[in-house]
């Protein structure tokens, strides 16, 4: 046992030592075609100016993680509600719960945003910038999240939940105490990656005039214009972001496997 | 896009789903009744939104005069429907190019060239976990800084099938991964060579189990063909965008044009798995 975890740990470290190479070999890649591919370029590539503005891309990272972390909440929280719905049949409700799955996974979530952005203003609803994001990001998260939950109710066998009720439970008890923490396990690596999308996805919010990440970037390129540095060190911010909870989803699935 | 579980859902559920596939006429029924609900019950709630913030006094100063005029949907829908044909044009054309490179990729990362390997391992971990419209906005606005100007058409296409490229190439290895390996080692001890391996024996078979997440991936193919709006591709949400810019009747249109987008994935989605049942009869 001890064993075995101290061999675990070193290939944790060697991994860790060579994903630490990898990135610097991939950086100095992309400083070296840079430079090659500003030769022919009226002035060459300043990666200087992502060193400047830091503090602007840093401000804009913060506010794309605190959106995407709020509207992870939400739509986790509307999506366990939606499932729950649809799994019951509750009459009428039910029905619109499907509904809003289908509308909200079968349309891109670009015209979501200008529906709420653009239209709930026309009839009467005031609404910022901010809250038409943390709305728009969370319905659209949550009906994704929806489909994943109650892919993992369905999936746990119906004579459990009927022998609960059997047994005298209601049906919130049946489905707190019996089937939601069964499905903990299959549903947590797919809930982690709708987290990911959730992340690349509050870049959309730059459309509607919300300034997070992509917007902040946008704006340092009218002012500076430089192109290629501000939205490669935009990409590489996202990229910090997403690739450790990535990962995580990895091993996360290696883990459960390794358990079944 | 995380779309293992849901998936596996609907495997679970395949043999009791089935049989209602068959009635054609009680599928549509029940799309329409579901429709009909979530469309009337999303009505009432938004009146009833509205009545709360007027009677509140914190309304918007237009938004109180305001009356529905969804007929400037009806009267411009021949203009939306050419958007849809350029979507659709846009992600045909992506859905084969993605696939197509898609399967280079896996190939690479299935390679046991290191270098080659590590490429394509960096090629997919990059573009999955960078926001698509990062990468399109390079494409677009990044060459003219060094000379070399992108038309708006090649960009997108570009854009969309370099960045989908790389979740086709994560589906498409896990299907051939779950190939047995045995099947490789016969194939080669009966003298194939490789080409003639991964044509043969692998993909054939790789096929049938990375097809479902195909049709998810191709779906949301033409979800995010809508980014190319961001460059100003004229699809379909470009031309929302310019229907909306000529009439102001944003509530209206942009709520259309989701339900348009809606209609056209699901009819997709359909007809797709149709396909699979008549294609890969013995999946099932």
């Amino acid at each position: 046992m001890q064993q075995a975890d101290t061999r675990s740990r070193a290939t944790d470290i060697s991994k860790l030592v060579r994903v630490g190479l990898l990135l610097l070999f991939v950086a100095v890649g992309i400083l070296v075609a840079g430079g090659l591919l500003a030769q022919g370029a009226p002035v060459g590539l300043d990666w200087g100016i992502l060193w400047t503005n830091r503090f602007l891309l840093l401000q804009g990272a913060a506010t794309t993680i605190a959106l995407a972390a709020l509207a992870a909440f939400f739509g986790t929280l509307i999506g366990l509600l939606v499932a729950l719905v649809r799994v019951a049949h509750v009459p009428f409700l039910a029905q619109y719960a499907q509904g809003y799955t289908e509308i909200f996974r079968g349309s891109p979530l670009l015209l979501q945003l200008f529906w709420i952005w653009f239209g709930l203003p026309l009839i009467g609803v005031p609404i910022n910038g901010f809250a038409a994001a943390v709305l728009g990001l969370s319905l659209n998260a949550g009906a994704f999240c929806a489909e994943i939950f109650r892919g993992g109710i369905l999936a746990v066998p119906r004579g459990q939940s009927e022998a609960a009720l059997a047994s005298g439970m209601t049906y919130l008890q049946t489905m707190r105490y019996v089937v939601l923490p069964q499905i903990v396990r299959s549903s947590l690596p797919p809930l982690i990656g709708q987290q990911i999308s959730l992340v690349k996805d509050t870049s959309l919010a730059s459309l509607i005039s919300f300034q997070e990440l992509m917007l902040m970037t946008q704006s340092i390129i009218d002012r500076t214009h430089r192109i290629f540095e501000l939205y490669i060190g935009a990409a590489a911010v996202y990229f910090v972001i997403c690739y450790p909870l990535s990962q995580l989803v990895r091993s996360v699935e290696k883990r459960i496997g390794s358990r079944t | 896009m995380g779309g293992s579980a849901p998936h596996r859902g609907a495997m679970m559920l395949a043999p009791r789903v089935a049989p209602v596939f068959g009635q054609s006429w009680q599928l549509l029924t029940s799309i329409v009744w579901v429709g009909l609900i979530f469309l009337g019950g999303t009505a009432l709630l938004l009146l009833g939104v509205r009545q709360i913030v007027i009677l509140a006094g914190i309304a918007t100063s237009g938004g109180r005069g305001w009356t529905p005029h969804f007929e400037v949907v009806l009267q411009n829908l021949p203009f939306l429907l050419e958007g849809l044909l350029s979507t659709l044009q846009l992600s045909a054309s992506v859905g084969v190019l993605a696939f197509g490179l898609g399967i280079l990729v896996a190939l690479a990362r299935l390679s046991r060239l290191g270098p080659l390997y590590q490429l394509a391992t960096w090629y997919v971990e990059v573009l999955r976990n960078t926001p698509a419209i990062v990468q399109l906005f390079l494409i677009y606005f990044g060459p003219p800084t060094v000379g070399v100007r992108l038309s708006v058409p090649v960009a997108a296409l570009l854009g969309l099938t370099i960045n989908n490229s790389a979740y086709m190439a994560e589906i498409i290895r896990a299907g051939i991964r779950s190939i047995n390996r045995g099947q490789t080692e016969a194939a080669s001890a009966v003298g194939m060579s490789y080409p003639q391996i991964t044509r043969y024996v692998i993909l054939p078979q790789a096929l049938r189990v990375v097809y479902p997440p195909l049709v998810s991936q191709w779906i949301s193919i033409v979800l995010f063909s809508s980014l190319a709006s961001v460059i100003a591709y004229p699809e379909l949400a470009e031309h929302a965008k310019r229907l909306d810019s000529r009439t102001f009747r944003s509530f209206e249109i942009y709520g259309a044009v989701t339900v348009i987008y809606t209609i056209c994935t699901l009819s997709l989605a359909l007809v797709l798995r149709l396909i699979e049942r008549r294609v890969f009869p013995v999946a099932r």
